[in-house]
């Protein structure tokens, strides 16, 4: 009689582990939360699906884009575990246990449909765009001006351009009719479904709508890395990677490997150029 | 403070509220709905945003917090013209996770709405303005406004004010006139406050006020009459009316009357009329004097101002009504008709003085003898109606008739001379003799005229046939009327001779009337006529006119000069133009006025004497002869005879006539004939138809005789003849019927 209600005993704590068992399972999986900068982000998600193959008990939570200065405060709010940013991380948010490390720069190309009939665009051009001067592509179709937030590091970038075209675009703002685009995505979403949609777009995005954005040479330099890197083409966003010390293990080895030669050949493969050495990796 | 000042202040508060609530209430009132306004715009557009907000956290429910990029981009976007705002987004600990601020000022107004995940508020959405250009604009409403209000308070105050010192003042001088007018109008006016009981029923009234004839009317001081009871003042002569005053007062109805005031009996006319309710007012009129004067007219309209007896206006008011009367009831009644008998002479002798004197008299005695129930009416100069009615048969008539003649004949004492009178008096009797007032009058004239023919002193009851006698003396009038524009007259002329020698003196022009119809008529028939219609007027000018021409045509024809003598009726001779129509008459013809004479009775000389002494003055100034005729038959005044410049008198025939029957007409022949010896007249017979005659009369020394003695009145013809005879052959010119020759010359 004791040895059944022994027997029985054992055979209900096997059950109870077996059916706590895939609960357990998850628990030792790894998660590791990513958000920033569309365009960054859009670099690292082949890097997540290599790394994901790896590490299979790593999981991955990748939301749509927060952008630079939202995904930072996610990561110093708990929210996050790595943030990709184009921008330069603040005294503030430095005070608050942001740390960030580059790892490289990507071009951005001034873009619009394929259909437009223009290779080449000029600074005074893209001014003369931007302030409405000129209305017309030379196919005769309206350009149709996706504008990107004020804060947003595209528009700062394009405004950096040139003193016209600083002032070209605070004129675009407060024209009526404008189109904002919020990020990255948006805006390469907006100018592909607008009939002569002029816009900005890094690199990797027009790689990855594989044909369907032409990117004009800016004053006769296409935006590539080597553009960048001899300083021959002006516009270009940088990518880099903000922690804390609340960033999970898993998070670091994550970037371990995006630093890895693995990891920055994927990346130069997305039209990065990327500037951090193997042996920075934080 | 005057009532003027008050509503000076009043305005002028008034106006100070109206223009702070402009000054104040504007500016007040925009800044109100403004503020709600922007209040409402802000809170609509944090609506507006929330609504985005919630799409984004919706979409983003774990980071939405942190989707600054596009949270901001949402609050940039901000119309063109857009308003400075500040744009937030906050979680609900109130730290901010996105914004777009412009720059404010302060003050600042928010609009918040929350924004919510599935249902929960999670954050807020707040929009702010700056309140500042809603107070620069409000500080300029109110500026305008101020300036608005300063002009609406000096209007409101000046106009008002300056009309309504305008209207004061004109109320002022208004009340100040009326007031003179009330104090100073001759009629007095009297307010009284009406008493009421308990029960609201009105038992009395009292003086509120009165003016100062008022007072003078009704001889009490103002002081003593203010508060006084109505009946005590009015000593209870008022209070009668008070009823008709309350039921007046009611119906708004005019209402006045009269009464007498036994301290002063003077007659006190009260006008009553309502100022307000409550009260009455009177307006007294003294009007003793009116009543009076009142009175005085309805006598002298009608009544004889002489007798004080009924005129002929009364009398036929009164006709009227026994009238009606007595066809009402069929009863009879009588008219008597008055006429003094030889009345005019006695005017026309003694003056209308004296006249007057008897008709008093004769009144008094005919007042005295009739009923007071019958009517005495003086209806012209001599003439008096009788109105009695009938109590039994017409005898009573007769008794009242011969009563009223028997009590009126006598002698009646005259400015110390008895004169006698006497009447006739025509009846008519109602229904007998007329239906109507006229109709009776006329019939009772008539009738009178009757008693008139009778010798007078008697009465006469109207018969038809006096009718038909008056229908004829109009259609005679008629005829002398036709027979004057026709020249039916003619002239016929009969001689004067010398008494003592028959030398042929002159003649007497004699009107003759040829009706084509009817023949010859007498002249004693249409003289009388002519006498009464006043025809004898232009008849007797038709005489002398036709004697002139007569005149100068035997002149003309060489016959030799005589003395002619035409009639003047007294009714001629009292025209105010007489003399100067002989005059005009003398210088038409171109006759020598030495050979006319003019032939006058003594009433006619008499009747105004001192006239008749001018008249004849100057007919003598033209050497024309004045005759009197039918010297004794009428009322001789001797004073007057001297004074009259008289060549002729001529003995009445009657006396003629009577010389060989009676001594007496011999003694007054002789008497005239003494008479005019002594006054150096030349004294005329007419009438002689006998030896006997003529031969009293040259014994007596008349110097001059006509009739039938000698000659018959002679057609012009003839008498032309006659003075051709004696222009050639001075013989005898005719035989008396006596036989004696008798040698006629003309008298030189």
């Amino acid at each position: 009689m004791a040895s059944t209600v022994k027997n029985i005993t054992s055979l209900s704590l096997v059950i109870i582990g077996l059916l706590f068992l895939p609960a357990l399972c998850q628990a030792r999986a790894e998660l590791i939360r990513i958000n920033g900068s569309g365009a960054a982000v859009d670099i690292l998600r082949p890097m997540i699906s290599a790394y994901a193959k790896q590490h299979p008990n790593v999981k991955f939570v990748v939301n749509k884009p927060l952008g630079s200065k939202g995904a930072v405060k996610a990561l110093l709010a708990g929210f996050l575990d790595i943030a990709v940013s184009s921008k330069v991380v603040t005294r503030e948010e430095a005070a608050q246990g942001a740390s960030f490390s580059d790892y490289g720069r990507i071009p951005l190309a001034v873009v619009s449909p394929a259909a437009v009939g223009k290779q080449d665009i000029t600074t005074r051009e893209l001014t003369d765009i931007f302030s409405g001067k000129v209305r017309q592509w030379p196919n005769g179709e309206p350009i149709r001006i996706i504008l990107r937030p004020r804060d947003d590091i595209d528009a700062q970038i394009l405004a950096g351009l040139s003193p016209g075209m600083d002032a070209a675009l605070r004129s675009a703002r407060k024209r009526p009719g404008m189109i904002f685009a919020a990020t990255d995505p948006e805006a390469t979403e907006s100018i592909l479904r607008t009939p002569g949609a002029i816009g900005t777009a890094a690199l990797s995005c027009v790689i990855s709508a594989k044909g369907r954005l032409k990117a004009f040479r800016l004053n006769g330099r296409a935006p590539t890395p080597v553009g960048i890197a001899d300083g021959t083409y002006p516009l270009a966003k940088d990518v880099r990677f903000v922690t804390t010390s609340r960033t999970t293990a898993a998070a670091r080895d994550f970037l371990r490997f995006v630093y890895s030669a693995q990891g920055r050949a994927m990346a130069k493969k997305e039209g990065v150029l990327v500037t951090a050495m193997d042996e920075k990796n934080p | 403070m005057s009532r003027s000042d008050r509503i000076c202040r009043l305005i002028t508060a008034l106006a100070g509220i109206l223009a702070l609530a402009v000054t104040i209430g504007v500016p007040l009132g925009y800044f109100t709905v403004s503020y709600h306004y922007m209040h409402g715009t802000l809170d609509a557009e944090a609506e507006t945003g929330a609504a985005v907000v919630n799409g984004i956290i919706n979409s983003n429910p774990l980071m939405w917090q942190f989707e600054h990029v596009r949270l901001s981009e949402m609050l940039d976007r901000r119309p063109h013209d857009r308003v400075p705002e500040e744009r937030s987004i906050a979680d609900l600990t109130g730290t901010v996770i996105a914004e777009s601020l412009d720059p404010l000022r302060w003050p600042v107004l928010s609009g918040t709405c929350g924004v919510y995940d599935a249902g929960t508020m999670v954050g807020t959405m707040k929009i702010s303005r700056s309140l500042a250009p809603l107070l620069w604009d409000t500080a300029s409403v109110a500026a305008g406004s101020l300036l608005v209000g300063l002009l609406f308070f000096s209007v409101l105050c000046t106009l008002p004010l300056r009309a309504v010192k305008s209207a004061y003042n004109y109320l002022q001088e208004s009340e100040k006139r009326y007031r003179s007018l009330y104090e100073s109008m001759k009629e007095g006016m009297a307010l009284h406050r009406i008493t009421y009981d308990e029960y609201g029923i009105p038992v009395s009234f009292s003086v509120v006020d009165v003016n100062p004839s008022c007072c003078r009317l009704l001889g009490f001081t103002r002081e003593e009459m203010l508060g006084k009871d109505g009946d005590e003042l009015y000593s209870g002569t008022v209070a009668g009316y008070f009823p008709e005053i309350l039921r007046a007062a009611s119906t708004g109805e005019a209402f006045s009357f009269d009464f007498v005031q036994h301290a002063t009996s003077q007659r006190l006319h009260v006008a009553v009329f309502f100022p307000e309710p409550g009260f009455f007012a009177f307006l007294l009129e003294d009007v003793t004097q009116r009543k009076a004067d009142e009175e005085q007219i309805r006598r002298l309209a009608y009544y004889d101002s002489l007798t004080g007896l009924p005129n002929r206006i009364l009398l036929m008011d009164r006709l009227e009504q026994i009238l009606a009367k007595a066809r009402r009831e069929k009863t009879r009644f009588v008219l008597l008709f008055l006429d003094l008998d030889r009345f005019k002479v006695i005017n026309d002798t003694m003056g209308h003085a004296h006249g007057d004197q008897l008709l008093i008299q004769v009144a008094n005695r005919l007042r005295h003898v009739l009923r007071s129930s019958d009517t005495l009416a003086r209806i012209g100069g001599d003439e008096f109606v009788v109105l009695a009615t009938l109590d039994g048969e017409e005898m009573n008539v007769a008794h009242l008739a011969q009563h009223l003649i028997d009590n009126i004949t006598t002698v009646y004492p005259v400015s110390s001379r008895e004169v006698y009178a006497s009447t006739s008096i025509g009846i008519a009797v109602f229904p007998d003799d007329g239906s109507d007032c006229n109709s009776l009058l006329k019939c009772a004239d008539m009738a009178m005229y009757a008693a008139k023919e009778a010798g007078g002193k008697g009465y006469h009851f109207y018969s038809p046939e006096m009718n038909r006698k008056a229908h004829a003396r109009m259609e005679l009038e008629t005829n002398i009327r036709h027979a004057l524009e026709q020249e039916e007259f003619f002239l016929e002329f009969q001689p004067i001779v010398n008494a003592g020698d028959g030398r042929f003196i002159g003649v007497e022009a004699l009107v003759r009337w040829q009706d084509p119809e009817r023949g010859r008529i007498l002249p004693d028939l249409f003289i009388a006529a002519a006498e009464e219609s006043g025809l004898i007027v232009p008849l007797g000018e038709w005489v002398l006119r036709t004697t002139c021409r007569k005149m100068k045509e035997w002149c003309e024809a060489g016959l030799p000069p005589c003395l002619v003598s035409v009639n003047v009726s007294g009714r001629q001779f009292s025209q105010p133009g007489f003399t100067d129509a002989v005059c005009s008459i003398v210088r038409e013809t171109g006759i020598d006025p030495r050979f006319l004479a003019l032939e006058l009775t003594e009433t006619s000389l008499m009747a105004d004497g001192e006239a008749a002494v001018k008249a004849l003055g100057k007919l003598k100034e033209l050497d024309i002869s004045i005759v009197v005729d039918d010297f004794g038959a009428g009322y001789s005044s001797l004073g007057y005879l001297h004074k009259f410049p008289i060549d002729r008198i001529k003995i009445d025939r009657s006396f003629i006539r009577d010389l060989g029957n009676q001594s007496n007409g011999r003694a007054i022949v002789e008497a005239i004939i003494a008479l005019a010896s002594r006054l150096n007249l030349h004294v005329v017979a007419e009438g002689v138809e006998t030896s006997d005659q003529l031969d009293f009369l040259k014994e007596q020394g008349c110097h001059e005789v006509q009739g039938y003695y000698f000659h018959r009145p002679l057609s012009e013809e003839t008498l032309m003849a006659l003075l051709e005879e004696i222009k050639e052959n001075p013989v005898p010119l005719f035989a008396s019927p006596e036989g004696e020759t008798i040698a006629i010359s003309l008298a030189t």
